[in-house]
């Protein structure tokens, strides 16, 4: 069971919003339940802290007369639970929504002037989120979350290529299918971490194995299936030919 | 000599200072006043009584011996006489304020030593014996020749070193007491150093005092550029809130277009809604209020945005960046969004380096979508809790090899390009805590730069 929470300071469509919601769960059969509704971002806190479960927050931006507004909201409700879809409902269409889903992993946003599209967003929202939950049942994907300044991302494992230690000091380069990324880390760590299917082949590289496309003994270099190349230290032959 | 004779004698010589005074002062003040007859009148009058006045003391110095005292006391009070005068005879042919009279006195004063101290460089370093013929014929060419012709050339410098301008734009601020009292000071200062000087110097060539000199000209050259680099900022600080203020305007003349369009489309509306209310036909008149405010926020509404997207900007240089691309976008009819949800106040990196990786990234960004409809470059910028994020995001059409991106020389866009990329690398590579990713996702290319500020 999903819970539910909202935060809305006007009544009015505070009072809608729980109303539609009720409405679909009841209509759809969804395993969701609304759990509070209420106009104060401390209340919703202190509940998320008191039963910290998966869920999904209906969150307004502007809350008038409070300390916090809802992008703040979402960042502490974002430390009790990682995995929640936030769904943000503003007056505005004038919305940063990209700077919220990049920080605070947003779901969607809804636009709450108009009660048909209010009533669509929502009903969008929660289709997507049950998407999304079916999926991820379905899914056994493994991701590899890594921590870059004040941001977390997350890389399927196997379309990681390799790591690579970049000149400086604790800098480290992750190559994969479709991100490059830099962050500061500890290959040690990197490879204790990934386990098996990685492995050191060279001081400055930490090569997925499943990746590997070929290996040149003699230049002692291994082709990678995008077409990098990394090095491999003398030692590790063996070991690669085993692996192979 | 008589007292007389000397009298004679000295209103020459002080007449010939006397014209280059007033030349010199029509040098800096850049005109010959007239006024009406009276003024030229009282010119004239003040002009000869400023010269009686000075021969007439110059004359009792000399004959009391005053110019005998040590430390050239008696040159000091006739300098300080000479000055007033001039202040008083400046005082009535420009009427400024006695304040600017004086410090043109002074400065006149200096402009007079250095003609007459180039002349004594020229001329022999020896003492004329006037009872000599050829002696008294060197002495004579000397002070009726080189010296005027020095003094000429002191006039020369200051007119083509355009002077006036300069004087002209001191004059406008008030000059400081400080600056009055230093250089009223200006006959015993120059005493003091010229003793210092002469009782520093060695007897090996050498002098300690050309070194102050010459670190004092060092010093006022880096003033100078100093002073020139914070006026080239000023300058680009005022052009970019200049092109700020086009963009701005040119916004507010987009936005009222709309308007207007807006409310045509709203008078029909209206008429519209007037018909249906007349039927009682509710469900129209909901609809018909659902469109309208969509049409105002599709049309009015984005304009508005960007611009308070583009206010949370406040580091110049980058907001200067924006509104160059935005330009470029906008006549290229590239579709594009900018997110700055918190002020964007200061940043770890130059910002001349900053906007150079931005541009890159822009630019990079802006060529991918270039003609095509459904292109879309979002940007965003994020600085919170110590930490700022660039984010460039653009539609992708080309495939990529995307482990080349960033190297030196690749580029989807033929031979001899892909260099952007791989100095945005080497830019960053400069500074520590600076992070750069990639990332291909759902169709877009992502270029992320994170800088870490403390």
């Amino acid at each position: 069971m999903l819970p539910i929470y909202i935060c809305e300071d006007d009544v009015k469509i505070r009072a809608t919003q729980q109303e539609l919601l009720q409405k679909l769960i009841m209509i759809e059969g969804y395993d969701m339940e609304i759990v509070l509704c209420s106009g104060r971002p401390q209340e919703v806190l202190q509940a998320v802290k008191e039963s910290p479960r998966r869920g999904i927050y209906f969150l307004d931006i502007e809350l008038k007369g409070e300390p916090m507004d809802g992008f703040g909201l979402g960042q502490e409700i974002r430390k009790l639970d990682s995995r929640g879809f936030l769904v943000y409902v503003t007056a505005f269409q004038d919305l940063a929504f990209e700077t919220f889903r990049y920080h605070l992993e947003a779901l969607d946003y809804i636009v709450k002037g108009n009660p048909v599209k209010l009533k669509a967003g929502i009903r969008h929202c929660l289709e997507v989120i049950t998407e999304r939950m079916q999926k991820e049942k379905g899914d056994e994907r493994e991701f590899f979350s890594v921590k870059v300044m004040d941001v977390v991302k997350h890389i399927p494992v196997d379309e990681i290529v390799f790591f690579e230690t970049a000149g400086r000091t604790h800098r480290i380069e992750l190559h994969a299918l479709n991100d490059r990324i830099d962050f500061i880390g500890s290959m040690q760590e990197l490879e204790e971490k990934l386990g098996e299917g990685f492995l050191r082949v060279h001081r400055a590289y930490l090569v997925n194995v499943a990746q590997i496309a070929e290996v040149d003994l003699k230049g002692r270099e291994i082709l990678m299936k995008n077409g990098e190349k990394c090095m491999f230290s003398r030692g590790m032959k063996g070991v690669l030919l085993d692996k192979m | 000599m008589t007292f007389f004779e000397v009298f004679c004698a000295n209103i020459l010589s002080v007449g010939m200072t006397t014209i280059f005074f007033v030349a010199a002062a029509i040098q800096l003040f850049g005109e010959i006043p007239y006024k009406n007859r009276k003024h030229c009148w009282d010119i004239f009058i003040s002009l000869m009584l400023y010269l009686f006045v000075c021969v007439l003391f110059g004359t009792v110095f000399f004959k009391t011996g005053l110019f005998a005292w040590p430390h050239n006391g008696g040159e000091i009070i006739y300098a300080y006489i000479d000055i007033v005068g001039m202040m008083l005879f400046l005082r009535v042919m420009y009427q400024k304020p006695y304040g600017v009279c004086l410090v043109t006195s002074v400065f006149i004063m200096i402009l007079h030593d250095v003609g007459w101290n180039l002349a004594e460089i020229i001329s022999p370093n020896k003492f004329y014996d006037l009872s000599l013929m050829s002696d008294r014929r060197q002495y004579m060419f000397l002070e009726w020749v080189v010296i005027p012709s020095c003094l000429l050339l002191v006039i020369l410098l200051l007119h083509k070193t355009n002077a006036r301008e300069l004087f002209g734009q001191w004059e406008e601020q008030k000059p400081k007491l400080t600056v009055l009292i230093f250089l009223g000071l200006y006959p015993i200062l120059i005493q003091i150093i010229q003793e210092t000087v002469d009782y520093s110097a060695r007897d090996i060539g050498y002098n300690p005092a050309t070194a102050m000199v010459f670190l004092l000209i060092v010093y006022m050259i880096f003033m100078y550029t100093g002073r020139e680099g914070i006026q080239q900022k000023r300058i680009e600080d005022q052009n970019v809130s200049l092109r700020q203020q086009g963009a701005y305007i040119e916004n507010l003349e987009g936005l009222q277009r709309e308007v207007r369009k807006f409310r045509h489309d709203f008078k029909n509306m209206m008429s519209g809604m007037y018909l249906q209310a007349e039927e009682g036909n509710l469900e129209a008149i909901q609809s018909y209020i659902h469109e309208m405010t969509e049409d105002f926020d599709l049309q009015v509404g984005s304009q508005i945005r960007l611009m308070n997207q583009l206010a949370n900007i406040r580091v110049t240089e980058v907001k200067g960046l924006f509104l160059e691309k935005m330009k470029t976008m906008q006549e290229e009819e590239i579709h594009w969004e900018l997110e700055v949800l918190k002020p964007f106040e200061k940043t770890r990196i130059r910002s001349t380096d900053l906007c150079r990786c931005l541009g890159i990234l822009l630019d990079n960004a802006m060529e991918e979508v270039k003609g095509r409809k459904d292109g879309q470059i979002h940007i965003m910028i994020s600085s919170q809790s110590g930490y700022t994020t660039f984010r460039v995001k653009n539609t992708l059409y080309t495939s990529l090899d995307f482990h080349k991106v960033g190297t030196f020389g690749y580029s989807t866009k033929g031979k001899d390009r892909g260099i952007g990329l791989d100095n945005y690398k080497k830019i960053l590579g400069k500074y520590e805590k600076t992070l750069p990713l990639t990332t291909i996702q759902d169709g877009y290319f992502i270029q992320e730069l994170k800088i870490q500020e403390m």
